[in-house]
């Protein structure tokens, strides 16, 4: 805990003088005798500034064994790197997305998380994922008046099919 | 609910869309109806009841989308960016004058093109049932014996009803605070006592009024208002300040004309719904629809005065 | 009586409504029953969705949702001895026992029966409370608000998991994120980065889902431990007897009024309540050795807490504009949305929604009892349904939802990289909570701040002078300094 402690107070700190910094830059808008829109920011960037030093040199200085806590993190690395797996297909499924069309882009991206679940039988897979997609698009479209990125793919295919 | 009333319709526009052909006629796709301000206050109930109306004669549906934030600079940036192709309209209000005015966006109001009014409301001065100004020269009065504490409460910094309230106290010669409560906060101060008075526009104002709960002082506009024939307009009281809340419709810059002109019958026709004048008659705002023309006049007058109450009170483009 | 509470009754009583006030009670019996979804991972799933509904259906929704989560809580506590939401963890220590020793049936029955009376309880307490309340808290001026909703942030951080520092840094980050877009007096840009979309300010749900739902993603694709097989404890007879209710009636009675009790202080929520209630059953008991062992007023206290925190979160939510717990924060948000904004002025504006919300929530409760009785059996086979469907459709639920709250694809980018932030907090052990109630009540926070201070002109002391406001920061400071000599103590006792 230590030693994330530590990190997470430095990330946090960068951050917020980034954040300074570009309040800085903020136009000074103001009427007179009122706070402008730089007055919360600058109350901000002191409170979490405060708040991760005082978490800075409470783990700089604590006494707690971390060699015990690192051990038990390389066991799960395993498993991490089927998370780490997940979320770039969730990347590129979100990019994907705009282009290629819900319906074409879900279908496998489902496929894929079903597969990150540890699923293995293919027919399984594939039908789930292409039902519950349409299920999906259906309700939300014609029920619910979301309309969902379609792509320039979605009505060639659709039209060449009819 | 929607899924079991038109099932059958949708079924049919399934087959429509799938067998869908390039584009024939305008309209033939949904319409995004942008809405500049946040869903239930008085622009989005208004708006949304005359996109549906305007969805009836279309023939397509209008998809209102709030797009809510910096006075309606968002709305009016997100539209003045679409397509000009008649699938974008934005539910304009004052507030196109107002935002731009403040440098909320870094356009004027003419970067857009403008179809038409629909509405307008006058923006009444009020205070509290029990106040001690039972007129408004005793309000006045007060003011003027001790300027700059008197507190005027208003929808925000900028909006209509800041602007009118500058416009109403440089007329009256008083000092103010103007606090900017925010349209539900607005209220409230009034009630509690926190604000002395506010301004609001007239259907923000018709509950509590009708409830007994505020007085309505003066209406700062050009003609008394139907529903509250005893309130004595500004100019009857000498004064010359008048700022009404007006809505209409705004297209992207450089929409062609035939579009325009199709998006404007729909607009009158909706406007002069049934339903939409029964919304009118119980918020208390004026259905009057201008033209294109008469509507670019409106706004070029409105455009000038809004600049001016501005730049009396060092609001102007103060970004 | 008030006129507006017979149009509230019958705004609740409508056919959509109630048929929306019935499917939420679904969802949120199956979604509180799924160990690793929480009530709110539900709630800011579907929200979304929800928006295009009229506000009174939205909402009857998401009451639903939120009552039928904490019932169906106890049902994988008692079956699996795993709490479905952390609500139900008082429930499993007696529940689970009871299921083992194959009363599964009416250890059920018992659990259902007294979330049913606390729901009933809370509502009772709601209903008459809550306009109370809000005539009084008509009275609040900005200064007094900025001090109720700086003590609502104060104290949810002390009583987060983890250490106060934490969890105070996480309110202030999310204060932060808050600051993103228009500023709420003026409508300046800040933090935009020039970016259209950004002009509007993260959208607080677009980040909730990313903060709730894609690290309980994350953390079931890296955990995929097999849940005991459900099927197994026979579930019998549901319907409790006579002679059980005698004897759990005392302690159901004492837990929904601590429950409700509770339930409005901003803060303590769900689980801190059920363990109390679960402490005094116990106090009181002829018999508290059997404790631990099955007993089933151990299962009745808890669950008839719990279920009546909802009604009591209720009225802070309602009356002040301050959410109770993360339900009733992400509940703001959506009437919000909805320009319903939840306060003392809503009793008064719009006194007939605020009452039909009131009945939606106590029809929420009967529904919830009927659906809980009736399809018991067919609800618990969910437990039995493949993570690998379940999951992947939580996923796709996430970037619909995030995409449909404004139709903005780009919205769905922001919602993944919140996703990030929740990994990284989640791995930091950074509680997520104060950060949630920093994003819903950031800007209410600056606005009325600022609002104050203009009023004041520039004059600090506003907040000092007031008695309201400055009961209110005394109680922020007070929370604080106790949580930090709470926390102290309990690393002495660790050490």
């Amino acid at each position: 805990m230590r030693r994330k402690n530590i990190i997470a107070a430095m990330v946090i700190i960068v951050i917020t003088i980034i954040y300074g910094l570009m309040t800085l830059q903020l136009p000074t808008r103001s009427l007179p005798d009122t706070p402008g829109p730089t007055f919360f920011p600058w109350i901000n960037v002191v409170i979490i500034l405060f708040l991760s030093v005082v978490l800075l040199l409470s783990s700089v200085f604590s006494t707690k064994n971390f060699n015990l806590e690192f051990k038990q993190e390389e066991t799960q690395s395993n498993h991490n790197l089927r998370a780490l797996f997940a979320l770039i297909g969730f990347a590129v499924y979100l990019v994907t997305l705009p282009s290629f069309g819900f319906l074409f882009t879900t279908i496998p991206f489902f496929s894929f998380l079903m597969v990150m679940f540890s699923e293995k039988r293919p027919l399984y897979i594939l039908s789930s994922s292409v039902g519950l997609t349409f299920l999906f698009y259906f309700v939300f479209r014609y029920g619910f008046n979301i309309f969902l990125p379609q792509g320039a793919l979605h009505d060639a295919v659709l039209k060449v099919i009819l | 609910m929607k899924f079991m009333n038109h099932f059958s319709k949708y079924l049919l526009s399934f087959v429509f869309i799938v067998g869908a052909t390039p584009a024939l006629a305008f309209p033939d796709k949904p319409i995004e109806f942008v809405i500049p301000f946040g869903a239930g206050g008085g622009a989005d109930i208004e708006g949304r009841l005359l996109a549906k109306e305007m969805s009836k004669v279309l023939g397509v549906p209008l998809t209102p989308v709030n797009r809510k934030g910096g006075g309606g600079a968002i709305a009016y940036t997100h539209t003045k960016n679409s397509k000009p192709d008649g699938y974008t309209i934005a539910w304009n209000s004052t507030s196109v004058l107002t935002t731009t005015n403040l440098g909320n966006t870094d356009f004027s109001y003419d970067a857009m093109d403008h179809v038409g009014r629909v509405e307008f409301q006058p923006q009444p001065f009020a205070v509290k049932a029990n106040a001690k100004w039972k007129k408004f020269s005793d309000f006045v009065t007060d003011c003027k014996s001790s300027p700059g504490t008197l507190k005027v409460a208003n929808s925000g910094t900028g909006s209509a009803t800041h602007t009118a309230a500058i416009a109403l106290m440089n007329a009256v010669g008083c000092k103010v605070i103007h606090l900017p409560k925010g349209i539900k906060g607005r209220n409230k101060s009034v009630l509690n006592g926190e604000a002395d008075a506010m301004i609001a526009p007239l259907t923000g104002a018709v509950n509590l009024t009708k409830a007994g709960k505020i007085r309505l002082l003066v209406m700062p506009t050009d003609n008394r208002n139907e529903i509250f024939p005893n309130v004595p307009t500004a100019k009857e009281l000498g004064y010359n300040a008048s700022l009404d809340l007006f809505r209409g419709l705004s297209v992207p810059p450089n929409t062609p004309e035939n579009i325009k002109t199709i998006l404007a019958d729909a607009m009158t026709k909706a406007a002069n719904s049934e339903a939409f004048l029964a919304l009118a008659k119980k918020k208390g705002f004026k259905v009057s629809p201008l033209g294109h023309k008469d509507f670019s006049a409106l706004l070029k007058r409105e455009n000038a005065k809004v600049k001016n109450i501005f730049a009396s009170a060092g609001l102007l483009k103060s970004k | 009586m008030n006129p507006e509470i017979l149009i509230g009754l019958n705004q609740s009583i409508g056919l959509m409504v109630l048929l929306s006030t019935s499917i939420g009670v679904l969802i949120g019996l199956i979604v509180g029953m799924i160990p690793g979804l929480t009530i709110s991972t539900g709630i800011i799933v579907f929200l979304p969705i929800t928006f295009v509904l009229p506000p009174d259906v939205s909402i009857a929704l998401l009451l639903g949702l939120y009552v039928g989560g904490m019932t169906g809580g106890s049902f994988s506590a008692v079956l699996l001895n795993i709490p479905g939401t952390p609500s139900a963890s008082a429930t499993a220590i007696d529940g689970y026992p009871m299921a083992s020793s194959g009363n599964a049936g009416r250890a059920l029955g018992i659990a259902i029966t007294a979330s049913f009376i606390g729901g009933i309880v809370s509502f009772l307490f709601l209903f008459l409370v809550a306009p109370i309340l809000a005539e009084f808290a008509l009275n609040f001026r900005t200064e007094d608000m900025f001090s109720i909703i700086l003590f609502g942030m104060t104290i949810i951080c002390s009583f987060s998991a983890g250490s106060l520092i934490k969890g105070l840094l996480s309110a202030a980050i999310g204060l932060a994120i808050v600051t993103i877009g228009q500023d709420p007096v003026m409508g300046t840009q800040r933090f935009t980065f020039g970016e259209v979309n950004l002009m509007a300010g993260v959208h607080f749900l677009t980040a909730l889902i990313g903060l709730f739902a894609i690290p309980q993603l994350i953390s079931h694709i890296s955990d995929q431990t097999k849940l005991g097989a459900v099927t197994q404890s026979k579930i019998k007879s549901i319907l409790p007897n006579v002679s059980d209710l005698k004897i759990v009636k005392t302690p159901i009675i004492l837990g929904s009024m601590i429950g409700s009790f509770l339930g409005t202080l901003p803060g303590a929520g769900g689980p801190i309540a059920a363990f109390i209630s679960y402490d005094y059953a116990k106090k009181i008991s002829k018999r508290p050795e059997r404790f631990g062992s099955g007993t089933i007023e151990g299962v009745a206290a808890p669950e008839s807490a719990n279920n009546a925190v909802t009604g009591g979160a209720l009225i802070p939510m309602m009356t002040l504009g301050i959410p109770g717990d993360p339900v009733t924060a992400i509940l703001i948000g959506a009437l919000i949305v909805h320009g319903l904004a939840p306060g003392p002025l809503m009793f008064l504006e719009r006194a007939d929604f605020a009452y039909g919300v009131i009945f939606s929530f106590f029809w929420a409760n009967i529904f919830n009892f009927l659906i809980a009785l009736l399809s018991l059996r067919i609800l618990v086979k969910v437990l039995d349904t493949p993570r690998s469907i379940l999951m992947p459709s939580l996923a796709v639920l996430c970037v619909v939802g995030s995409f449909a709250l404004r139709n903005n694809f780009f919205d769905v980018y922001i919602m993944l990289f919140f996703g990030l932030i929740g990994i990284s907090m989640k791995w930091l052990d950074m509680p997520v909570v104060p950060l949630l109630l920093a994003l819903v009540l950031g800007g209410q926070l600056e606005e009325n701040l600022r609002v104050a201070l203009t009023g004041s002109q520039g004059d600090i002391s506003i907040f000092f002078t007031s008695p309201i406001s400055l009961s209110f920061i005394i109680l922020s400071i007070f929370s604080v300094v106790w949580s930090f000599r709470s926390n102290r103590k309990y690393k002495q006792i660790i050490n």
